[in-house]
């Protein structure tokens, strides 16, 4: 057992099996061996952005086909009626506030 | 007269991050002056130090306990209030959102949280109460606006930012999460987020008031802002270590080994810490100069949002509406910035994550003067403010009561909560201001509550050493005579009595639970 510093592995302090790697191992297999949590974590980090953007440029694709067919359908879009209750909202707020200003000045 | 609501929120920004805060290295002359024309608030407190609980109190007006959302990783219900929507349907107010948002996890590989996937649906809302919203994170990650419009018309600059919760080192001294951003200023979010404010706010046509949160994802590492900007304005070797660094190793081991264990484990790099930064980083193998490394970074990024919010208001000035514009500022929750030797956020309730600017300067039509006050408040008390100078009612849900602005209202208390997001960590802090004392209660250590995440756990939690808490620890700091909190009382017997008077006090006023507790439903 080798404590880690001193190993390039700073960031994970505590004790490491060295037993299967052997210090002449080709660096490659020293890699997978002794830092596969590292390693892992390399990898989210790398991969993360570009799964995100392909999920998005996924996502763009089909909300698209879904309104080109929502139109050719004549059917509304749902952000056409989440839009449409978000005006009826704003509207019913304005006569509120508007009787409220009404009352505060009679 | 009625009156628009500008609100302006930073991202991980501590209290003494300012100039009017008596920073010495701080230029932020646009801050200073809302603070000099209003109301600045010497004693506010996050109600929970981790972004989504503490954003999504903003928007309730309601402790994290009650809105459910006690950790990152639990999206807010759908059908939580939100002050947006009440101002809305109430009093006609346009709304809108731009920049972070963070009411659903961002960790979501697969865009399943509206949040992430909006913009990719080609949705600028409605959500969650605002008609409008245009949403940002940390940089070109995720499926929100901003990374889309980078993506789209800057792809040259996606390369330049660093990774969030990589933990990998750069800059000039390897600190963690730090490197020498290429990308011009006009491309990077914060001028991005007061641009599209900029932009929303044209679009009105002036006859309705407007509740509009502008949210910058910054100073939230990592540290890569502009570096043609950090080589303009900051030379890292100028800065000291913070006034709360220790100095050297003994000294850190020793102020940290008077607190409950997960300080100086975390330190040590025996604790992970998975819920508050990197995971791969470890307090104790980062140098001084990466603290001021680190620290000059988050002076620029604070300063852009300063050039920022300057732009805005002098938009405002321009167009004639800021007589009429209540504008606050305040930031989620602070960023230790090499405190006791520490960095980034977590299970550690001191005043660097606790406390955190709040300031607003009110509508001229308001006749309220500028002053200081002392009194404890909290985020709890934005929504009701927000409903109070729009003239409504400020509905029974809402826990917070609208903020002071003279001495003198009786306010006595601050609560803060934390709960770990992991079931393999199981923490629970609870922890109230009162009297000028910062008391913190640990409960026992669950490990039925949180999230599993068997894969992210075998990663992210990979050699850690979780305390035992068996709901004795605790933390006392007395704020006049320690006001770094660098001795902790807890087991002081003459302050016994104290300590349990303040516990009892913290557990007859915590608000209650949302039942059944909602589900953590991803790791971040």
């Amino acid at each position: 057992l080798v404590h880690a510093s001193g190993l390039g592995l700073e960031g994970f302090g505590g004790t490491l099996d060295l037993s299967d790697a052997g210090s002449d191992a080709p660096s490659w297999r020293r890699w997978y061996l002794l830092r596969p949590v590292e390693r892992a974590q390399t990898i989210i980090a790398e991969t993360l952005p570009k799964l995100f953007r392909g999920v998005f440029l996924i996502r763009r694709a089909r909300a698209r086909a879904l309104t080109r067919a929502a139109k050719a359908l004549r059917l509304a879009t749902r952000p056409e009626v989440d839009t449409l209750v978000a005006r009826a909202d704003l509207a019913l707020g304005r006569a509120r506030r508007r009787r409220d200003e009404e009352e505060a000045g009679s | 007269v009625t009156r628009n609501i500008l609100f302006i929120t930073s991202d991980q920004q501590r209290y003494d991050s300012l100039s009017c805060t008596g920073n010495r290295y701080a230029r932020t002359p646009s801050i200073d002056r809302l603070a000099a024309e209003g109301v600045l608030y010497e004693r506010a407190h996050v109600q929970n130090v981790v972004c989504m609980p503490s954003r999504s109190t903003m928007l309730t007006g309601q402790h994290p306990q009650t809105h459910g959302v006690i950790t990152n990783g639990i999206p807010l219900p759908e059908d939580a209030p939100s002050v947006a929507l009440h101002l809305r349907r109430r009093a006609g107010y346009r709304t809108a959102l731009l920049g972070k948002a963070h009411f659903e996890p961002h960790l979501d590989p697969t865009l399943s949280f509206f949040e992430n996937r909006c913009a990719s649906e080609g949705s600028t809302g409605p959500w969650r109460g605002f008609e409008h919203v245009e949403l940002a994170t940390h940089g070109p990650m995720g499926g929100h606006h901003y990374a889309e419009w980078l993506w789209r018309e800057h792809p040259e600059d996606i390369e330049g930012f660093a990774g969030v919760l990589s933990g990998a080192g750069g800059g000039d001294t390897g600190a963690p999460e730090t490197t020498k951003n290429p990308i011009p200023r006009e491309h990077y979010h914060t001028d991005w987020v007061a641009e599209r404010t900029i932009d929303w706010l044209s679009s009105l046509d002036g006859g309705d008031p407007f509740f509009c949160w502008m949210s910058f994802p910054d100073p939230h590492h990592p540290f890569d802002p502009p570096y043609e900007e950090v080589e303009k304005r900051i030379d890292w070797r100028d800065l000291s270590l913070p006034e709360r660094h220790p100095g050297d190793r003994a000294k850190i081991e020793a102020v940290l080994g008077e607190r409950p264990a997960h300080w100086l484990a975390w330190y040590q790099g025996r604790f992970r810490n998975p819920e508050g930064g990197p995971t791969r980083f470890v307090p104790g193998e980062m140098t001084h100069d990466q603290v001021r490394e680190m620290n000059a970074m988050i002076h620029v990024e604070n300063e852009l949002i300063d050039d920022a919010i300057g732009r805005v208001v002098a938009w405002l000035e321009e167009k004639g509406l800021a007589d009429d514009t209540d504008i606050f500022f305040t930031s989620d929750h602070g960023e230790l910035q090499g405190d006791y030797g520490l960095m980034f956020k977590g299970p550690y309730h001191v005043e660097s994550l606790l406390r955190i600017p709040l300031i607003w300067r009110p509508a001229k039509s308001a006749s309220i003067a500028s002053t200081r006050l002392g009194e404890p408040v909290g985020h709890v008390d934005l929504a009701p403010t927000f409903c109070e100078i729009a003239g409504v009612p400020i509905p029974s849900a809402m826990q917070g009561k609208p903020l002071p602005t003279t001495p003198g209202s009786g306010r006595e208390r601050v609560i803060t909560t934390f709960d770990s997001q992991f079931r393999s960590v199981g923490m629970h802090l609870r922890t109230i201001y009162r009297d000028g004392y910062l008391c913190t209660a640990y409960e026992k250590r669950t490990r039925d509550r949180g999230g599993r995440f068997r894969l992210y756990w075998s990663i992210w939690g990979h050699g850690t050493e979780v305390p035992e808490y068996d709901g004795s620890e605790g933390e006392l700091y007395d704020l006049r005579e320690d006001p770094f909190q660098m001795k902790n009382l807890w087991n002081d017997p003459a302050r016994r009595r104290l300590r349990d008077e303040l516990v009892a006090d913290l557990y007859e006023h915590m608000p209650k639970a949302h039942e059944p507790a909602l589900v953590v439903e991803a790791p971040t």
